[in-house]
């Protein structure tokens, strides 16, 4: 029984070596987690899964049009939204194939005369006198009714007119460095002066959420029917355009592709982008025409089909103001209102009957 | 001698057998110390820890939090992940960060579960999305997947030279749309196939970069459930199969330069109540540099050219 002492003592011994080792197992296998991170490469995080479409540049404008004389006045005196350089591809064309273009207004010097000469009471109706086609772009100013009126005859004579505009709601995916507000109160004035031609620009912007230049903002649009801007045209890519509306005898030119919506409604359609009537075309986009843009897609066809419809038309000459234009009898008991009346009028250019 | 041999005998054969039950009961024994010893090293033997994720992410908060994330995969007694959101957002490069820091806790077999209090919005959004499910009251704002890029106008002026044309604004206004649709798709693929079958939304529809309350959340399954921070720490601790637990909050992310922030937010504020959140202050702002953003944020910038995708 001498031995008792040393068998506890060997039991307790063997037992407490157990224990600790027990007790140590677990401070020894805590090695630092993260000491061997696993590489990560979620699938989001690849490029061959996010990198966008090259959506690809090329191109050039062309005119393939007769070699007359033609001069193709732009506006610049209603606040025209847009810097000469943003037409520039357009303007570059038109001059190579020996066209004239002149600017109307905004100063410089190709800014058109302010007066032009006696039986003249509006500068722009005596520019357009000389012009075979005549561009406005974004106006911020209205068109008095006399210009109205000036640029309808115009059109009736033969005179190819373009007129071009952006929504005039402010654009969520690009604001300036000063903001948005100068723009977003500046109400379209184009509509007063396309209206009478049978077209309208809607103030929303278009987008389309499931094809798209790489914003949803950048829509493509298709060419609808055969008229003068179509030809060549597959798809085109507008920066920031708007829906067209068309009436009375205007007809669809190109159309956003299908899903596109309006931003004022959140429909989604196929809206008219660009349309065309007789002599007149209206377009809800002016990017297209930017040294930045015009290469996508077919932009380089459309600028270069608008610049021969502007170059193609033939206007007969302005018949000389009679107090009773042939045509048009006047009503009775409705005299003509003096000049410098109430009404304001133009005194070279008679009254045109308001289109549709 | 032969009794003393015979005596010797006995007490080997005693000998071994004692250690042999010694082994045994030790053995028997064995869980018990370990289970002390895990213990002792630490608070307690499991917990859940609540590792905030407030105020705009900046690369600051996100190492921050980031680091939260590695001491919990680090810690063998934190069993469990509950994200407390409360952020309109931030950068994208910080807002990947923490996608990452969570993705690996959840790679790491950590059950993450995150909890809206308040808006969980935008790059927010995009960093709880590894978790197993997202928990939204009724009121938080939940969603915001889109991207803006803020970036100066380019080029030359004055006296100022440059070595390239893109060396002011970093490329054309073509290049700059590009980077920012590659953000967008990256933000959506991300969403789509973290959430996977549960969102009811398309890619277009999730592009809208809408932003959504909890109750609407939970139907398009933006979000999973409502409940409130302690149902996720429910549902973390049932991921981990912890019956008790305890519940171990980490420290919330300080925003640098605090001082700054209260009086840009107190000069921010306008008459409709909105509040200016300062998302990053450039190191060069006090020479008037200004540098190209990219942002995951519910809110628009004050200032600078932006641009927005999604």
């Amino acid at each position: 029984m001498a031995n008792l002492p040393r068998l506890v003592g060997v039991f307790a011994l063997v037992l407490a070596l157990v224990l600790v080792v027990a007790a140590a197992i677990p401070l020894l296998a805590s090695p630092g987690g993260d000491a061997n991170p696993r590489p990560q490469n979620p699938a989001s995080f690849q490029p061959a899964n996010i990198v966008p479409q090259d959506l690809g540049q090329n191109g050039s404008v062309s005119i393939d049009a007769g070699s007359d004389e033609k001069v193709v006045l732009i506006d610049r005196a209603h606040d025209n939204d847009f810097e000469r350089e943003e037409i520039e591809p357009m303007v570059d064309a038109l001059v190579a194939q020996g066209y004239e273009v002149r600017f109307h207004g905004g100063g410089g010097p190709g800014g058109a005369p302010r007066s032009a000469g006696p039986g003249s009471s509006s500068p722009l109706n005596s520019s357009l006198r000389d012009a075979d086609a005549f561009v406005v772009i974004s106006p911020d100013r209205p068109f008095t009714d006399a210009a109205q009126r000036g640029i309808a005859d115009f059109a009736e004579r033969g005179g190819r007119v373009a007129l071009l505009g952006e929504p005039t709601s402010p654009s969520p995916a690009i604001t300036s460095i000063f903001g948005p507000a100068p723009r977003s109160t500046a109400t379209s004035q184009m509509t007063p002066l396309s209206s009478r031609f049978g077209m309208s620009l809607s103030t929303g912007y278009l987008y389309n959420m499931y094809e798209n230049g790489n914003n949803f903002q950048n829509v493509y649009a298709t060419a609808s029917g055969d008229g003068p801007l179509t030809a060549g045209v597959d798809r085109v890519l507008f920066d920031r355009a708007t829906e067209v509306a068309v009436g009375g005898d205007a007809s669809v030119a190109v159309s956003a592709t299908d899903r596109t919506a309006l931003s004022t409604t959140r429909q989604q359609g196929r809206y008219p982008v660009a349309a065309v009537n007789d002599n007149v075309v209206l377009i809800g986009d002016t990017s297209f025409l930017t040294p930045a843009n015009y290469q996508y897609a077919d932009n380089e066809v459309l600028i270069g089909n608008l610049a021969e419809f502007l170059v193609s038309g033939e206007k007969e000459p302005k018949p000389k103001p009679t107090t009773e234009r042939p045509g048009v009898p006047p009503r009775p008991g409705q005299p003509r209102p003096p000049s410098g009346g109430a009404l304001p009028t133009n005194g070279s250019t008679p009254p045109t009957p308001v289109a549709p | 001698m032969s009794a003393d041999n015979r005596a010797g005998g006995t007490a080997t054969w005693v000998y071994v057998a004692v250690a042999v039950a010694a082994v045994l009961i030790g053995l028997f024994l064995a869980p018990q110390a370990m289970r002390l010893t895990q213990g002792a090293g630490q608070d307690t033997p499991d917990s859940v820890a609540v590792v905030p994720v407030e105020g705009p992410i900046t690369s600051s908060t996100a190492d921050q939090i980031s680091a939260n994330l590695r001491e919990v995969r680090r810690n063998d007694s934190i069993k469990a992940v509950v994200l407390d959101v409360n952020s309109p957002g931030g950068t994208v490069p910080a807002s990947e960060a923490l996608y990452l820091a969570v993705n690996r806790t959840t790679a790491a077999g950590i059950p993450v579960v995150a909890s809206v209090n308040g808006q969980g919005a935008s790059g927010a959004y995009w960093a709880m999305t590894p978790a197993s499910r997202i928990y939204v009251t009724p009121g938080s704002i939940v969603g915001s997947v889109g991207v803006i890029g803020t970036q100066p106008a380019g080029g030359a002026a004055g006296s100022r030279i440059i070595t390239g044309p893109d060396k002011g604004a970093g490329g054309t206004q073509a290049e700059f749309r590009d980077r920012v649709e590659l953000l967008r798709r990256q933000f959506v693929t991300t969403v789509m196939n973290e959430r996977g079958d549960r969102l009811e939304l398309s890619r277009e529809e999730l592009s809208y970069a809408k932003v959504y309350a909890g109750a609407v959340a939970e139907r398009n399954g933006v979000a999973d459930e409502i409940g409130g921070i302690d149902a996720a720490i429910q549902r973390a601790a049932e991921n981990a199969d912890l019956e008790n637990y305890a519940v171990t909050r980490m420290d919330a992310p300080e925003q640098p330069g605090l001082g700054l922030i209260l009086g840009s937010q107190e000069a921010g504020r306008n008459d409709s109540g909105t509040r200016t959140v300062v998302v990053e202050q450039s190191p060069f702002d006090y020479e008037g540099v200004e540098t190209p953003r990219y942002l995951a944020l519910y809110g628009m910038p004050e200032q600078g050219e932006v641009r927005t995708d999604g």
